[in-house]
């Protein structure tokens, strides 16, 4: 047998665990990337909008000190000076970080500055609304944040004021380098954490792959175990194990036919192999020969006998039964099988009495129903004492056809009734096997009303007899 | 060798009780357990042959109860029912030997040979004391060189005391082991048997095998043990 490749040994890549975690993960990852992103765009947004605001309070601060010069109109020759007033100014104005300059909006010369950057005038600061740059150095040394304010005083001249970015750039670094932390250990984790659930989860799992590869067909009985195991897990547990039991219960059943099959076929071939080898061991009389012929060829009836039985039962099983379905007149059919038995019954010394009702019609297969009827009757009446009666009833209930069967004989104990459709069931061995009986006759009548859409069923009184009833549907 | 078949079956009994007969077997027929056990319990068979498949107490009870009751009669079970399990079950039952139904009547005959010798010195179906030999598979005995024709009465008798060498053994015990239930004859009947047989083995020789117990009964000895 081929054996299914072991659950631990399976390659990790493939397993459902490792990629259901490893789907886990990478969702967990492309969240926190987003999350991530959105917090440094805010975080960089807020700190931009910082600088700007405090750019503009003290552009408009410097930007109130400047006073044009008389005779400058054109923006040249502009004699100005920063006005170091208040100690903000004054820092701003000494720090490396921060510059303060004078441009002509529409040359682009920079006519005064604080600091030796040389920063390129954009297009844009030739606008006459005030607005905000982020420029590079030109040497690339340094990204600053300017505000270009227009002076009202002096036409075509605009303050710049300028902070360098590195301190924002740093710390959007170190924002950078804290979420890819965070993600990368928090990734890290959830894989462990994920691989480990994902085991636990999955134990019953295990535990049903080891169960289902140490099963075969003769060990059935194993189940298992509910401990580990929950929520959908534990139908799946529950579900196997039912499919084990129906199997387990299928395979006895089959067992125990064959076994019961084979009894029954060995029985009168040892009849016949001894009776055949102690004749031929010596010279016998032709009435010896013949006297053990007779013996053989009963044999052979009884063994040409259960053959045909085992095949319709074989032949129902497999469901190749191939019924004819004509319509039948149950009624007249039933008469014709009482009239066969009437002798049968008159020399045991037992009275059939018929309650028929006239033209019931059904559909169905006559030989088939004709043998159920014979099947069932003949058990009657071999199980009825001389001196009583049989009671045959047909009558019609709502779109079935009920056939019953009473006799008053000694019933059939308690015990005994659920088995008795089973096949080779017999309820006294001994009493069974000398009227020749296999224990197939019910078994046969049940499966012959069931391919024809109907059921028998029993009741019975240990003393006062059984009851036997047949429902068909009708046509 | 007195054996008691136990089968339900009637026609395997018949068959069964006419082939053992034949081989020189005194053989009686029981039709089901109770019987059996009754008949079991009252005669000294030498083996039973049992049917496991037995209608009111089943083989393998039976066997059991045999046991229990400390009958010691070899048990053959016969049976149609061939799996592992029942061959165990039934041998653990106390059963000596297990067949399988069908089977072929030279393999039972075999087997009864087998459990025959079982409690006895003898190991092969030749059974042999001093220069007397009895075959058991051709029924021809022997002493020294000389062959002896015997008849199936002899056979048995014979069988019986080469069976049971130096024991003393009753006229009763002979009687009952060598004939079944329908024949019981009185012991004088045994006596002239004894007598047909010394004719044959003994007269013509010094050392003499069958001796006379006065007031109890025979014993065949051997001259190497004495």
């Amino acid at each position: 047998m081929e054996r299914v490749t072991n659950w631990l040994t399976l390659s990790v890549f493939k397993s459902l665990r490792f990629r259901l975690t490893l789907w886990t993960v990478f969702l967990l990852c492309l969240i926190q990337i987003i999350l991530g992103i959105v917090i440094y765009r805010f975080t960089s947004a807020w700190l931009l909008d910082q600088i700007d605001q405090s750019l503009l309070t003290t552009a408009e601060q410097i930007g109130a000190t400047i006073q044009p010069d008389a005779n400058a109109n054109n923006g040249e020759g502009v004699d100005f000076q920063f006005q170091e007033g208040d100690r903000a100014t004054k820092a701003i104005l000494q720090s490396h970080l921060f510059f303060v300059r004078l441009i002509n909006q529409k040359t682009g010369a920079i006519l005064e500055t604080s600091a030796p950057y040389s920063l390129i005038v954009s297009d844009l600061a030739q606008q006459d609304a005030p607005i905000y740059e982020t420029l590079r150095q030109t040497d690339d040394t340094a990204t600053f944040r300017v505000y270009t304010l227009p002076l009202s005083s002096i036409n075509q001249v605009a303050l710049q004021i300028g902070q360098s970015l590195a301190d924002v750039q740093q710390t959007q670094a170190q924002i950078i380098r804290l979420l890819v932390m965070i993600i990368v250990v928090t990734a890290g984790l959830a894989l462990i954490t994920g691989l480990f659930l994902a085991n636990r989860a999955l134990v019953p799992v295990r535990a049903l792959t080891n169960t289902a590869q140490s099963i075969t067909e003769k060990d059935l009985h194993q189940r298992v175990s509910f401990e580990a195991s929950d929520s959908e897990l534990h139908l799946l547990v529950a579900t196997f194990n039912g499919m084990l039991e129906r199997l387990d219960q299928a395979f006895q059943r089959q067992s125990r036919f064959t076994a019961d099959a084979a009894h029954e076929l060995r029985t009168p071939l040892s009849v016949m192999q001894t009776g055949i080898d102690v004749i031929l061991s010596e010279e016998r009389t032709p009435s010896q020969y013949r006297s053990a012929f007779v013996t053989i060829q009963e044999e052979v009836e009884r063994l040409t006998q259960l053959t045909i039985k085992l095949l319709t039962l074989a032949r129902a099983d497999t469901k190749q039964h191939f019924l004819e379905r004509y319509l039948l007149d149950l009624t007249l059919l039933l008469n014709t099988v009482l009239d066969q038995l009437t002798p049968l019954a008159e020399e045991k010394g037992l009275v059939i009495k018929r309650h028929l009702i006239p033209q019931l019609m059904i559909v169905g297969d006559e030989g088939q129903i004709i043998q159920m009827a014979l099947n069932l009757i003949e058990n009657a009446i071999k199980y009825t004492p001389s001196g009583r009666e049989v009671h045959i009833r047909l009558y019609q209930r709502k779109n079935q056809a009920c056939f019953t069967i009473v006799d008053t004989g000694v019933g059939i104990p308690v015990k005994h009734l659920p088995h008795l459709f089973e096949r080779f069931y017999r309820v006294d061995s001994a009493r069974n096997r000398d009227q020749g009986g296999f224990g197939l006759g019910l078994p046969i009548a049940q499966e012959i009303a069931r391919l024809h859409g109907g059921e028998i069923t029993v009741i019975s009184k240990e003393g006062s007899g059984s009851q036997f009833t047949v429902t068909l549907p009708i046509s | 060798m007195r054996i008691l078949i136990i089968e339900d079956e009637t026609k395997m009994a018949a068959f069964l009780k006419q082939g053992l007969e034949e081989q020189r077997y005194a053989v009686d027929v029981a039709h089901n357990g109770e019987d059996g056990l009754h008949w079991a319990l009252n005669f000294p068979y030498d083996i039973l042959i049992l049917d496991v498949m037995l209608p009111g107490i089943d083989g393998f009870q039976l066997c059991k109860e045999l046991r229990n009751q400390s009958v010691h009669a070899a048990i053959l079970m016969l049976t149609a029912r061939d799996t592992v399990d029942d061959r165990v079950v039934g041998l653990d039952c106390g059963a000596d030997d297990y067949l399988v139904k069908p089977f072929a009547f030279r393999e039972l005959l075999a087997r009864l040979r087998a459990l025959a010798r079982r409690d006895t010195p003898h190991t092969t179906p030749v059974l042999t004391v001093g220069d007397l030999s009895l075959d058991t598979v051709t029924h021809t005995a022997q002493r020294g060189e000389k062959h002896i024709e015997l008849t199936a009465k002899e056979y048995e008798l014979l069988e019986f005391l080469l069976l049971h060498p130096n024991q003393v053994l009753s006229r009763t015990v002979i009687a009952e082991h060598i004939w079944n239930y329908d024949y019981s004859p009185d012991s004088n009947v045994l006596d002239v048997y004894i007598r047909y047989l010394r004719r044959k083995i003994d007269d013509d020789y010094e050392e003499k095998l069958i001796h006379t117990i006065r007031g109890t009964g025979y014993q065949l000895v051997d001259p190497k043990r004495v």
